[in-house]
């Protein structure tokens, strides 16, 4: 595979939703990775996440050197704000396959919820090494983030830089894509959630678009804060806990947002 | 000089650094894995275990192929009840270590509390073909009490007791587990098992030694009781068992568990 084609890969593997029994029994006929890894996805989707860990675990005795089973693991980990477990577990699979942006992408994104920007900074920047430019704008989204967050401007004006105005994206990171238009001025606050647009691009629309929504709110509260509107970056953050999409990064980051400001 | 294999593992296992002396070297040295190591065990033996498993997660974060990491970390999961996190992480130390079989010893020991007991005397079948013959008596002591009173396999039971030489000179800490090996092997009687100047003499000296190791002990003559036909026996053997009573030890754990299956407790 090359790297374009296993980037393919990872991104479908990450979207598996199979039914838990259809995932059993695939797994009670054979115990490979792949088996371990989808039964742990139905568990995860069925809401189920201890018994992911269970699973991804026991498929780990198994394949104690799976970097997808660290991997997805890592991610159940980042729910219940696990992060140093989380953390370990996707150190564990990049040392296993340092090429797979995605292991890099989810460290740092967990870098950057647990307020490491720097460390965040670093393994995104590892991951757009391991990418083509149409898939990064989700990294270039989170660049942006980390150094607003972090309080570098003149860092999060560069970094819009490194993305072509008119790439075009996966589907899948329709939000990332507008984010980033939105950052550069491409798009206003206005203009940045369009439920039509959003159905037209987005694969499998979660629940209403209430993820998507969310998501796309987050972004206009780092423009907000990049442009040093507070109180309308506070305004946005209320939006956004007003029918908070629960495992969002986007409302994780949006209530860590809102106590650290004493809005809630 | 450096510390010779065994002496590393007891090191390891035996720690008790003080918390506040592991954060200090921490906040000077915070990319040391040894020292999350500490922090780890530190943390448990002040009672936060999951604490102590994000420690050992930092470590891990540090060293992700640090076996003693996952050793300890997988150790702790035990405790906090996840299963397959702990024989995830114990699988992994024996794959980075292959030849330290306190490793294999726990995961075998983790099995075992899941009722998982072929898997378990695999596992000690494992520490036995690694593990000098005189360091074997724990795994022998297993053997013999899971085919005895949770796989109800006599045959097998007697075969386990040949996997080590009839004389051996285990270190001091095995003292009940050598004792109860003497008593399977018919090297000392039920009588003469327990001798309490013996064991002041030759026990660990550590507080609370005597009780850890009859709580070994007790454990090993109720199973040898249930395998010669003396059920009166092995319930006075369970009894004195349940009231010296030592909660972390392995042996209480399990003893406590037939104890409620006789309705001795």
């Amino acid at each position: 595979m090359n790297l374009m084609q296993k980037n393919e890969y990872m991104r479908a593997r990450l979207v598996v939703k199979p039914e838990v029994e259809a995932a059993k029994a695939a797994l009670d006929k054979e115990r490979t990775v792949d088996t371990w890894y989808d039964y742990g996805m139905a568990l995860s989707h069925a809401g189920r996440s201890e018994e992911a860990v269970d699973a991804y675990s026991q498929g780990l005795v198994e394949y104690p050197f799976s970097s997808m089973l660290y991997f997805a693991r890592g991610r159940r980990f980042m729910g219940p704000k696990q992060y140093d477990r989380a953390i370990a577990d996707f150190t564990m699979a990049l040392r296993l396959e340092p090429d797979v942006y995605l292991y890099w992408y989810y460290r740092a994104v967990t870098n950057n919820l647990r307020g490491d920007y720097a460390a965040a900074i670093y393994d995104f920047r590892q991951a757009l090494r391991f990418t083509q430019p149409l898939e990064r704008y989700c990294i270039i989204d989170w660049l942006f983030t980390c150094y607003v967050e972090a309080g570098d401007k003149e860092g999060a004006r560069k970094v819009l830089d490194e993305i072509e105005d008119d790439l075009p994206s996966p589907d899948m990171d329709y939000d990332y894509k507008q984010r980033v238009r939105l950052y550069k001025g491409l798009e206003t606050p206005e203009t940045l959630i369009d439920r039509d647009e959003i159905r037209k691009h987005v694969p499998d629309p979660m629940d209403d678009l209430r993820l998507d929504i969310t998501t796309l709110l987050f972004g206009q509260y780092v423009y907000y804060l990049y442009h040093d509107e507070q109180e309308k970056a506070g305004q946005v953050l209320l939006e956004i806990l007003k029918d908070p999409y629960e495992g969002a990064f986007a409302t994780v980051k949006a209530r860590a947002a809102a106590k650290e400001r004493g809005l809630i | 000089m450096a510390m010779s294999k065994n002496d590393m593992m007891h090191h390891k296992l035996m720690m008790r650094p003080e918390l506040d002396k592991v954060r200090a070297a921490l906040a000077e040295s915070p990319d040391d894995p040894d020292l999350w190591y500490e922090l780890g065990m530190a943390l448990s033996n002040a009672g936060d275990n999951e604490a102590a498993i994000d420690a050992f997660s930092h470590g891990l974060i540090l060293a992700p192929f640090d076996a003693f990491l996952h050793f300890g970390r997988g150790r702790k999961l035990n405790v906090a009840g996840h299963f397959w996190q702990a024989i995830a992480d114990l699988t992994l130390a024996t794959r980075l270590d292959a030849t330290e079989w306190t490793f294999l010893y726990y995961r075998a020991t983790s099995y075992s509390l899941k009722g998982m007991y072929e898997e378990a005397c695999e596992d000690f079948k494992g520490c036995l073909r690694i593990a000098d013959p005189n360091e074997g008596c724990a795994m022998v002591h297993w053997l013999y009490t899971t085919y005895v009173l949770e796989l109800h396999d006599l045959k097998r039971a007697q075969e386990s007791l040949s996997l080590i030489p009839a004389h051996v000179t285990p270190p001091q800490m095995d003292y009940g587990y050598h004792r109860c090996f003497l008593l399977y092997t018919g090297q000392v009687s039920k009588e003469a098992f327990v001798d309490i100047p013996e064991m002041e003499q030759k026990c660990l000296k550590t507080p609370g030694r005597i009780e850890l190791e009859l709580n070994t002990m007790y454990y090993g003559l109720f199973a040898y009781c249930v395998a010669t036909g003396d059920e009166a026996g092995a319930d006075e053997a369970l009894k004195k068992l349940l009231k010296i009573a030592v909660p972390q030890a392995f042996g209480y754990q399990k003893a406590l568990a037939f104890a409620r299956q006789r309705g001795l407790c």
